[in-house]
């Protein structure tokens, strides 16, 4: 395994986000599928086959930074637009939207207000890294 | 910045944020938040075409809170079942709801993600507590989330659950893509919306027109 992605998986495991480290490493042991062309035997002619093969270790960490922009940067992304979504029926212009436990009538935390500034700092980081691929 | 100094920020970045993203506690989470997403889309497919909508909460009363619950919700039992939007559509009336358990063709229970529900099926339901069925469902969404690529096996389920559920509009739609899942479920005859994120807002906007000329056909 690539030795960025190992430490970015120790990372997501210290911080209690294990599930999306499992994410990623089973991605990376499915490996990708790719096509190739076969003989046939005793032909001159050749078919179109597939294979699995293990992903580059360059794609490892691409694949492990795009999991991490998923997560920590579109997913507040999406649950904003779904609020600005709602809200575009003239109806349902001042409906608020929220996520509660099964029997409870509070609200889930989901986002604080610090973590948009630090959002963004990382979606920088992270572009810069996909932009060297 | 190296790569080495990148990732190096990018991880203490990573637990700078931890705290502040309760949102990340567990993939339910995260499902709830794109189901809701994807529910929106929804909302916008029928107001382009010109339903009127409105907020009810768990009791079917007018509510200006829509909540959402984070696990499968039973229509008639209040503190199991979300909020949802009521629909009027040329005078025929339905709900779209998020979560909610609905019983297939082999009489067995299927929380669906997102779903259109025929109004008259869900009062019947709610006064007499029992599941709604399968033929009175005119959309169903299955909504997936992941981080980068889509494990071959949610395109199994996706076809599983289909058989369950004979109708027009019905489609597997995720943040990303998968070529195997796409071969897969178009082999069989359905259809999959992928790459519906805000990081792909054309695809969301083709998404939204495309459940409107669906929901014009059924509604």
């Amino acid at each position: 395994m690539d030795k960025y992605v190992a430490e970015l998986l120790v990372t997501l495991r210290d911080i209690g986000f294990s599930w999306i480290a499992e994410e990623i490493e089973e991605t990376i042991h499915s490996g990708k599928s790719i096509e190739k062309e076969i003989s046939e035997i005793q032909g001159r002619r050749t078919k179109k086959a597939s294979m699995i093969v293990p992903l580059t270790q360059e794609e490892q960490l691409m694949l492990c930074l795009e999991t991490v922009k998923a997560y920590f940067v579109d997913l507040s992304d999406i649950w904003k637009e779904a609020g600005k979504n709602i809200s575009k029926a003239e109806s349902l212009k001042t409906l608020h939207i929220q996520i509660s436990e099964i029997e409870s009538i509070e609200p889930v935390d989901l986002f604080t207000p610090q973590f948009k500034g630090q959002k963004e700092n990382l979606l920088k980081l992270i572009v810069e890294e996909l932009g060297h691929e | 910045m190296s790569r080495r100094q990148t990732i190096s920020a990018i991880t203490s970045l990573l637990r700078a944020i931890a705290p502040n993203i309760p949102a990340l506690s567990s993939p339910i989470r995260t499902d709830k938040i794109y189901e809701i997403f994807i529910l929106s889309c929804v909302v916008r497919a029928l107001d382009s075409v010109g339903a009127q909508l409105e907020a009810r909460d768990s009791n079917d009363e007018t509510t200006s809170t829509l909540v959402f619950r984070l696990g499968p919700g039973l229509i008639y039992n209040p503190s199991s079942a979300p909020g949802f939007i009521y629909i009027n559509y040329q005078g025929r009336e339905y709900e779209l709801q998020n979560g909610v358990r609905v019983l297939g063709r082999s009489n067995v229970l299927h929380e669906l993600d997102v779903c259109i529900i025929s109004r008259a099926e869900a009062i019947n339901c709610r006064r007499n507590q029992i599941d709604p069925k399968q033929g009175h469902i005119k959309l169903l969404l299955e909504c997936k989330f992941y981080g980068a690529t889509l494990p071959l096996h949610l395109g199994r389920e996706y076809l599983g659950l289909g058989t369950e559920f004979s109708l027009r509009i019905k489609t597997m739609v995720s943040n990303q893509t998968s070529g195997e899942i796409h071969a897969l479920i178009t082999k069989h005859r359905g259809t999959e919306n992928f790459n519906i994120s805000t990081a792909n807002q054309t695809n969301v906007d083709m998404f939204v027109q495309w459940l409107a000329n669906e929901l014009r056909q059924v509604l």
